[in-house]
């Protein structure tokens, strides 16, 4: 077979120009990947339901509730492809892949964060321009009942509070954080009413604001 | 006197389609390719008609266009059909692909086209390494080299602040190896390594250059009437999805002159960039569009060869 000259140099043209023009570039977000913001709110809803990597169940002993805890094992720091923790993630189908069904894969955006927080070494990186996400000083008077009256009270208030909830008093708020349906239902975890129903759910910052003060016993202070 | 109109027009289809493509041929190559009109082959028997027309479904397929012709193609596909009558399952959304596939010469052709979706142009060049054929030369297999090129035509296509938009960066190109054999009438079947290049990517997680693998085929069940599919897997795909590999299954209608594919897909894209790089649906979710490919081929230069 005759080989066509035009042909081939055709083909010789379009590789030179192809090289000639050819980059490789991505975009990289300077700030990099928040822990807080980005990464721990993914583990939260998705992994910690109840049965799963929560602080009671530790399904094959993964806890995914703290950063230490998350850290502590199935991730290596600047390896993402090596980290089991991403690599049940992508897997096809089945019992195999995490979440298990019948809870969905994780979104393509959830499992980038997370792969790229690994790759950047899994650091407990908090967002520095999200000033109001300090948990170091939670009061429920300063800081959880004004949320509460913000995002719940709505219906948890006034003079007939639905769903057995009574969120004008502390002894209320306190009733829900003795049987766990506050943390439970504001970080919609399963088993529970997810809260604020037909809204969005709390930000990350919030909820740990709100998990700060019933980890420190849900002082009425 | 035949012979000087058909160098003309030549002349013209090389440069319109290769100046939109933004390749420049030299001079000499023309003189070339008429001593290859002079050459005639012997006994040997050239298989055609693998495929109805140069495009499986959305991959190249093994065939070429004829020397001399156009292939005018117009490529819809609409949405998602898990989403009700409501939606008419999908119909109530279009986007489509309008192309111009030129043959050149027997054994190259080239094409341009642009697509709804993302204001996209695309071009390739594509050319018959080896054709199957059967008698004084057996040969079991066509190859079939494409290479082609994508240009993203919108206003802001990277759409983060502090990153430019440049023109390279617009950027994305494919070349696959086409291996295809017509076993029987009814019967084709062709692999196609295929490599997509991407000049930016989202993060730095996302391979700029995608492996991947072509099967398509075809099962001639009338005349007229064939089955089709093309199902393309992705190698190295962050995050690795299974589910986004495209595969597309139809009926290729053939009436006098016009090619009809119709076909369900889980792919929205239309040039290789789109349909390999993309999200697709899930096939087990529904998340299936319907399609089709209408193509005609024009006659643009005079077969007095």
């Amino acid at each position: 077979m005759k080989l066509n000259h035009l042909g081939w140099l055709s083909l010789a043209f379009l590789a030179l120009s192809t090289c000639s023009s050819c980059t490789r570039e991505y975009v990289e977000d300077l700030r990099g990947v928040c822990f807080e913001r980005d990464v721990l709110p993914i583990f939260q809803s998705n992994c910690t339901q109840s049965g799963c990597h929560n602080s009671q169940d530790r399904a094959e002993g993964y806890d995914f509730t703290t950063y230490d805890k998350i850290v502590s094992h199935g991730i290596e720091p600047g390896n993402y492809k090596g980290s089991e923790v991403y690599q049940v993630l992508v897997k096809i189908g089945g019992e195999e892949r995490m979440p298990q069904s019948p809870y969905n894969r994780l979104s393509d955006e959830q499992i980038t964060f997370i792969a790229l927080w690994i790759q950047e070494g899994a650091n407990n990186t908090t967002c520095p321009d999200d000033a109001a996400c300090d948990t170091s000083n939670v009061t429920y008077s300063g800081t959880v009942k004004p949320l509460l009256e913000t995002y719940c009270n709505g219906c948890h208030g006034g003079s007939s509070p639905l769903g057995n909830v009574n969120y004008n008093t502390y002894a209320g708020v306190k009733a829900t954080v003795n049987d766990g349906s506050l943390m439970g239902s504001i970080q919609h975890a399963s088993g529970y009413s997810f809260m604020p129903q037909n809204g969005n759910k709390l930000s990350a910052c919030n909820i740990s604001l709100i998990k700060t003060w019933v980890d420190a016993g849900a002082l009425n202070n | 006197m035949p012979e000087r109109s058909t160098i003309k027009i030549m002349k013209y289809s090389f440069i319109t389609s290769l100046l939109l493509m933004l390749f420049a041929v030299p001079a000499f190559a023309q003189d070339d390719d008429l001593m290859k009109l002079l050459d005639d082959e012997p006994v040997t028997e050239r298989i055609s008609n693998a495929f109805k027309s140069p495009r499986v479904i959305n991959t190249h397929s093994m065939e070429m266009l004829q020397a001399g012709t156009m292939d005018f193609r117009i490529l819809h596909r609409f949405g998602e059909i898990n989403q009700g009558g409501y939606e008419m399952w999908g119909l109530d959304q279009a986007s489509m692909r309008m192309g111009f596939d030129f043959g050149i010469t027997r054994n190259f052709m080239g094409g341009f086209g642009r697509s709804t979706s993302k204001k996209e142009f695309d071009g390739f060049l594509k050319y018959r390494i080896l054709w199957q054929s059967t008698g004084a030369k057996n040969i079991p297999i066509s190859l079939v080299w494409v290479s082609g090129m994508t240009i993203n035509g919108l206003k802001d296509p990277i759409g983060i602040e502090g990153v430019a938009v440049t023109f390279s960066r617009r950027l994305g190109y494919y070349h696959e190896l086409i291996i295809g054999r017509k076993f029987n009438e009814k019967f084709t079947l062709q692999l196609s390594p295929t490599l997509v290049h991407n000049n930016i990517v989202a993060n730095e997680l996302v391979p700029n250059d995608l492996i991947a693998l072509g099967f398509g085929g075809r099962v001639k069940f009338t005349q007229r009437m064939a089955f089709v599919w093309d199902y393309t897997y992705v190698f190295n795909r962050f995050p690795h999805n299974v589910s986004y590999n495209p595969l597309s299954i139809g009926v290729d209608i053939e009436t006098g002159g016009h090619v009809f594919q119709l076909h369900f897909s889980n792919s929205a894209g239309m040039n290789e960039r789109a349909f390999i790089t993309e999200a697709n649906g899930n096939w087990l979710k529904g998340e299936i569009r319907f399609g089709f490919n209408l193509s005609r081929v024009f006659q643009i230069v005079k077969r007095d060869i």
